[in-house]
């Protein structure tokens, strides 16, 4: 063959190899291209969670820095080259030729080839002008792009016309709504039982958006927050004053011997046990029997002298329940007590709700003063408790937490109202009893649990004679003589198998353990 | 380039005129043949594993008729000499008087070899094979005497007879380019075997292929180029079948002790040129490779403990293997 035909011959598999080449590279442009697509939905996306899109300076930059970005990107992927093996590599798979252009390119790389070297590159050569390289790789808009450009463009639109529906849908409240440190699962429940609250926070975001708009001027915005503020400090202050009301009812019905659990626990402000205590008093009155019963019960409520006023729904539905029980209309009356349970219930809530705040209050300034104190090294974990405490009592008053704790340090001065469970567990056992210890937990019990355990096994198991016997190099062990578990069904195919399956492992097991050891020893013997 | 051409086509012609001549006698086992005449092709040598009855000696006395070359046949006992093969020294008497050593050459002179059941033999008879199959010659005493080309060994032995025989040993198996396995016939083959094999005259199968022309076979193979991508392959294969090599895969770490030697390398590089003329094409691609991978690599790799317990087919390995080893690199 002479050389003008070889030059031909390698200038044409060359020539249709970089023009596949150009379209691979067309191809992972496009693939980036899509790629970017996605990238510019999710900043787009961003920019409106964040509040970006609305503000021009910032929303341009950020467009300016991602189309250099994708532009760089782009042109990246579409002018390096790797070479012509990739193209060949692709086009031999392509046009099923078995490698033949990839072993072409190879050829044309040696300096010294045979005549069969070059006759191949002749056949390639050949072959290569029957292919088409848009047919080898043609240039597809990857199915991700339609997807891409279809959601990115949409956003666009959107985004652009901003319609009203999205403006009203202020993504930059998600967050601190999808914020777990401030977000309460109870809200929507606080929102429906303390409607004036929820007024207020109303105007408050109504100012907020105000000001967002730029409707509001500076001191009017200070004016309503200094408002929404003031309001919130008198709805707690009436919260306050209704614990107290409650204490002081429970000391007025402390006279009735019946009604003494109803008192204390009104007086210790646990609602929600009051609530209780009311219902089961209206179920007494609906299952009374006799006469006697409904005249002690009548008796009862007669004898609790209430005067209070300030809790006047509630105590307008005991006095019903009273008038209802004169009028001998248990079901109305048990009603009337239901009604009270319920009002109780919802004040028991509320008041949850101001214990969790203060024993936040009180974590805090528990922390602090036990970090002051540790960084002094000067007292005692005991008294640190001790100051820390009385620091949150002088902060945020006598709380539940620190009853409960006052309790469980045997403090007598302390009242005991609320149960001795987990803080906030209403439903545990009463005040007094023993602190529940939970599992033993030291080591040696664990052991000595673990050792009762094995020693309820009657028989030892196979694998544990085996091993107790090749311990003590005494693996006289008769397989055969052993009862046999396995069924001849699992056994090889041949059936030659005298040795049960289930021991199978153990010996092979046994066997491997002897050549480690004795590749070992035959090292260590070469070494030598 | 014609040239190269009318080569090919020459081979294809030649190659075609023997497997249908035996095919004459031989029912089936299309794969065997066609490995039998890659060996004989490839300057290498083969060994047949089968169940007896499924037409191991059969095949290879066809090949022989079908070549007319030279054939031997060695029935390996346990009391088989390496002199029984190879040949010895004789004390011979001249008409004067004098008496001198006069090689007796044994059966191993020859161009086709079949030895027949070789795990029969001892490994010091089997051993006797070794020189012969690797340098074509053989050492008596001080003198080595070159065999004749082609020289081609074709063993068979029974898998299933453990009792009485010697496994082969690792560097007399290495030097079986293909380890070939027959299967049992289906059942219209073993129609067209009854057919053929239970009436008054048997088929023959008639020399269609002579000395020169095998030879020239043979130049033609080896002219095959490869390029280094598929040759690349075909070594990243074989370095898959070492245990705890970096290309290796968790089957060949778990049960096998030794991988292949570069003789697999050779022997996967020289099936796929075979493969490559059979398929009228000038190079060998990575397909070809593939197609050798079974019977080049599956004898030269060396089981553990493990895997002989567990009766690991090392075909199991290799599938897995072919199935991770990725074609070539871009």
């Amino acid at each position: 063959m002479n050389d003008s035909t070889n030059t031909t011959d390698q200038s044409l598999i060359l020539g249709f190899l970089a023009r596949v080449d150009r379209r691979l590279r067309v191809n992972e442009a496009l693939e980036g291209l899509s790629l970017g697509l996605w990238g510019l939905s999710g900043l787009l996306l961003v920019s409106w969670l964040f509040g970006i899109w609305e503000r021009p300076t910032p929303r341009t930059a950020l467009l300016l820095i991602y189309g250099v970005a994708l532009a760089g990107f782009i042109a990246w992927v579409s002018t390096r080259r790797k070479g012509l093996k990739a193209p060949a590599g692709v086009a031999d798979e392509r046009s099923d030729s078995k490698d033949a252009l990839k072993s072409s390119l190879d050829f044309i790389g040696l300096t010294e080839r045979t005549r069969w070297m070059d006759f191949q590159i002749h056949r390639t050569a050949e072959l290569a002008q029957g292919l088409s390289p848009a047919e080898i790789a043609p240039a597809v808009l990857p199915k991700p792009f339609h997807y891409a450009a279809g959601l990115a463009l949409g956003l666009v639109a959107l985004l652009s016309w901003n319609p009203s529906w999205l403006k009203e849908m202020d993504a930059t409240t998600w967050f601190s709504a999808s914020d777990p440190l401030t977000a309460d699962a109870a809200s929507a429940e606080e929102a429906a039982a303390f409607p004036e609250e929820q007024e207020q926070l109303q105007e408050l975001d109504e100012a907020l958006e105000a000001l967002r708009q730029r409707e509001l001027e500076m001191p009017e915005s200070l004016r309503d927050l200094q408002a929404a503020k003031e309001a919130l400090a008198a709805s707690r202050l009436e919260m306050e004053q209704l614990e107290m009301d409650l204490e002081n009812l429970g000391t007025e019905l402390e006279s009735t011997a019946a009604l003494a659990d109803l008192a204390e626990a009104m007086k210790s402000k646990d609602a929600e046990k009051a609530a209780e205590l009311l219902r089961s008093l209206a179920e007494k009155l609906k299952n009374a029997q006799t006469s006697e019963e409904l005249q002690a019960l009548l008796e009862s409520l007669k004898d609790a002298n209430v005067q209070q006023a300030d809790l006047a729904d509630l105590l307008e539905k005991l006095e019903k329940a009273q008038g209802n029980m004169s009028q001998e209309s248990l079901a109305e009356m048990a009603q009337a007590l239901q009604d009270a349970a319920n009002q109780l219930e919802s004040m028991s809530e509320q008041m949850a709700a101001d214990q969790a705040e203060a024993m936040g209050e009180e974590m805090q300034s528990l922390q602090a003063a036990m970090g002051q104190q540790q960084a002094a090294g000067q007292q005692q974990p005991g008294q640190q408790q001790q100051q820390a405490g009385g620091q949150a009592t002088q902060s945020a008053g006598m709380t539940s937490s620190q009853l409960q704790m006052a309790q469980f340090q045997g403090d007598p001065s302390s009242a005991v109202p609320v149960d001795a469970g987990p803080a906030g567990d209403a439903t545990g056992p009463g005040g007094g009893q023993e602190p529940v210890l939970g599992e033993a937990t030291t080591l040696d019990v664990q052991l000595e649990m673990e050792l009762l355990k094995t020693e309820e096994r009657d028989e030892p198991i196979p694998e544990e004679i085996f091993e107790r016997l090749s311990r003590q190099e005494k693996s006289t062990l008769n397989y055969e003589a052993l009862s046999q578990r396995g069924s001849y069904a699992e056994d090889s195919a041949l059936g030659h198998e005298s040795i049960p399956w289930v021991y199978r492992s153990l010996i092979k097991q046994y066997f491997l353990s002897i050549v480690s050891k004795s590749e070992a020893k035959s090292e260590s013997g070469s070494e030598k | 380039m014609i040239e190269i051409e009318k080569e090919i086509d020459r081979f294809h012609k030649q190659y075609q005129s023997v497997q249908a001549e035996m095919g004459r006698v031989i029912v089936g086992n299309q794969e065997i043949m066609g490995g039998i005449l890659s060996c004989l092709l490839t300057r290498g040598h083969v060994l047949l594993e089968g169940i007896p009855g499924l037409g191991k000696t059969k095949i290879v006395q066809t090949l022989a008729n079908v070549l007319n070359l030279k054939f031997n046949r060695i029935q390996f006992t346990p009391d088989l000499m390496p002199g029984d093969i190879i040949g010895t020294n004789v004390v011979r008497e001249r008409e004067d008087g004098e008496k001198y050593l006069d090689f007796q050459p044994g059966p191993i002179f020859c161009n086709l070899l079949l030895a027949d059941e070789v795990n029969r033999a001892t490994p010091k008879s089997q051993s006797a094979l070794l020189e012969a199959m690797q340098e074509k010659s053989v050492s008596v005493g001080t003198i080595t005497h070159k065999l004749e080309e082609p020289f081609f060994v074709m063993a068979t032995q029974n898998p299933i007879e453990l009792e009485g025989t010697y496994p082969l040993p690792e560097a007399q198996m290495d030097r079986f380019l293909f380890k070939l396995k027959i299967v049992y016939p289906t059942s219209d083959e073993m129609h067209e075997i009854m057919n053929r094999t239970t009436q008054v005259e048997e088929p023959r199968a008639r020399a269609v292929l002579e000395q020169g022309e095998v030879l020239d076979m043979r130049k033609t193979v080896l002219s095959v180029p490869i390029a280094k991508s598929v040759q690349d392959y075909a070594i990243r294969l074989t370095l898959a079948t070492h245990p705890n090599a970096p290309q290796s895969h968790p089957p060949t770490n778990k049960y096998v002790r030794f991988g292949a030697s570069p003789r697999g390398t050779q022997a996967l590089v020289l099936g796929g040129k075979v493969q490559a003329l059979l398929n009228d094409r000038a190079h060998v691609s990575v397909e070809d490779i593939r197609t050798v991978a079974y019977p080049a690599l599956r004898h030269r790799m060396l089981l553990n403990f493990e895997g002989e317990a567990e009766h690991i087919d090392t075909d199991v390995i290799l599938k897995e293997i072919l199935k991770d080893t990725p074609g070539p690199r871009e």
